[in-house]
């Protein structure tokens, strides 16, 4: 389904010192959305609020699915989207290999072929069947990269999800990122304006989320 | 090898002056040495009943120990879900660690007579270390997993195997290790008061009665003995237990749900 996110005077505060306020923005499926902005400026409290790991002090955000067909517009509830996120840390299983990492969020059992395949466009073969705490920070990344494109998604969220990658790692990244997000909203938030350029879509330059001032 | 061969000179050392020793108290009631050890284990070791008594309190004590480990794990788990558990079960706990070994072996002589001493005893020893064991376990899982697996919506049942387990693993290993020597000392410890028939700790007992120190120590050997052996046997039951060991069986390795 195509999906459009529309976020509401969102505002969030840690100890009395705002973080985000009065923070407004809409997207719609098929986009990828570079979000831009200093670190510690609030990206990854946004983030966190998308994935329902917080909750804001005030405002919302709605998603809601559109219907081409019959131009109709739905509303969703938050278990109904499905939500895909590589966060700042890998939040990898570190005694688990990369396709057991990624079997982990994919329903059903594993597919061990298809991972296999998959896995092999990123990461050298040697290394899919080891655990993940052997792999190098570059691999890693690679891996969360590969779990959140594998698993079944409808909104993708991505905190600076090619740190630690060298210019080729990254390139193939995001190759198969556009590849396998076609379609569908992502969310990313990078400080390198090269990769924003590379991946396309909307770029959304903030110095803070408080008193947002987007330009396109 | 050369490893081996240290530890056998280091051992033939401490036998020779453990022989040295008792060769110059020369008082076989206060202290003997390897030989006399020796010869009162081996009149032991070729009679039924020396096995039978071994298998009495080494079971009983097993017993108790594996209740204890099972309940700990059960209780340990509610109490790190349920905050109201937790503080109820708080002072229970609290009071079973206080408690002397030696109250709760007079009381439960009161209760059940000496047969199942033991059971009781070592149960009682064991349950606050691995209560306490898997709830701080738990406690220190980690939060960040746990967040990936709520946005990613892993099932309960991959969350545990993948997450909370071997989380818990290190606790559950290292407080089942303590609590176990601690099970067979206080087990045989509850015997010698107790006095239980064919025990080893009413076989302790009667060494003091008849001052038969050799006896004393040839048994004494024999736990620790038994002890060493359910040990390693316990390292490996949790070594094969823990999933970051578990053993790779391909394709159907996440055929739960």
């Amino acid at each position: 389904m195509k999906l459009s996110l529309t976020l509401h005077q969102i505002s969030k505060a840690y100890q009395s010192v705002p973080v985000i306020q009065g923070f407004s923005l809409s997207l719609t499926a098929p986009d990828i959305c570079c979000l831009m902005a200093p670190s510690g400026t609030g990206k990854t409290t946004l983030f966190r609020i998308l994935m329902g790991l917080e909750v804001p002090d005030s405002g919302s955000f709605t998603i809601e699915a559109l219907d081409d067909a019959s131009k109709s517009r739905r509303t969703l509830k938050p278990e109904e989207c499905r939500i895909s996120a590589v966060f700042q840390e890998d939040r990898l299983i570190e005694h688990m290999t990369p396709l057991e990492n990624a079997a982990l969020t994919l329903p059903g059992p594993m597919d061990r072929a298809f991972l296999y395949r998959e896995f092999s466009r990123l990461l050298p073969e040697e290394c899919l069947d080891r655990p993940v705490s052997t792999l190098s920070g570059g691999m890693r990344r690679r891996c969360a990269l590969l779990r959140a494109l594998l698993a079944p998604f409808d909104l993708l969220v991505l905190d600076e999800p090619f740190t630690g990658l060298d210019e080729a790692s990254k390139k193939e990244a995001i190759r198969c990122l556009l590849e396998k997000t076609d379609g569908r909203l992502v969310l990313i938030a990078t400080h390198n304006p090269e990769d924003a350029g590379l991946l396309g879509g909307h770029i959304y330059s903030f110095d803070s989320f408080t008193f947002p001032e987007p330009d396109l | 090898m050369k490893r081996h061969f240290r530890l056998a000179a280091v051992m033939t050392f401490w036998l020779l002056f453990w022989q040295a020793v008792s060769m110059a108290i020369s008082n076989d009631i206060l202290f003997v040495g390897p030989v006399q050890v020796a010869a009162a284990l081996l009149s032991q070791i070729r009679t039924a009943v020396f096995w039978k008594t071994i298998l009495f309190s080494l079971s009983r004590i097993l017993a108790g120990f594996l209740a204890a480990v099972l309940s700990g794990i059960l209780f340990g788990t509610a109490a790190s879900h349920f905050s109201l558990i937790r503080e109820l079960l708080a002072p229970v706990i609290l009071l079973f660690q206080s408690i002397p070994v030696a109250s709760f072996v007079i009381l439960a002589l009161i209760w059940m007579g000496s047969a199942n001493l033991s059971v009781f005893i070592s149960y009682m020893v064991v349950l606050p270390i691995l209560y306490t064991a898997t709830l701080t376990g738990l406690s220190h899982t980690d939060e960040k997993l746990l967040e990936m697996c709520r946005v990613f919506r892993v099932p309960p049942l991959r969350r545990i195997r993948a997450v909370y387990l071997p989380s818990l693993m290190p606790y559950l290993a290292a407080g089942a290790d303590s609590a176990l020597g601690l099970a067979i000392k206080s087990g045989v410890a509850a015997e010698v008061i107790g006095v239980p028939d064919h025990s080893i700790g009413s076989r302790l007992y009667m060494a003091k009665i008849y001052l038969s120190t050799a006896e004393l120590f040839a048994w004494t050997l024999v736990i620790i003995a038994a002890a060493w052996i359910l040990e390693k046997a316990l390292h490996k039951i949790l070594w094969r237990l823990d999933p970051a060991h578990a053993k790779k069986t391909g394709p159907s390795r996440f055929d739960t749900r």
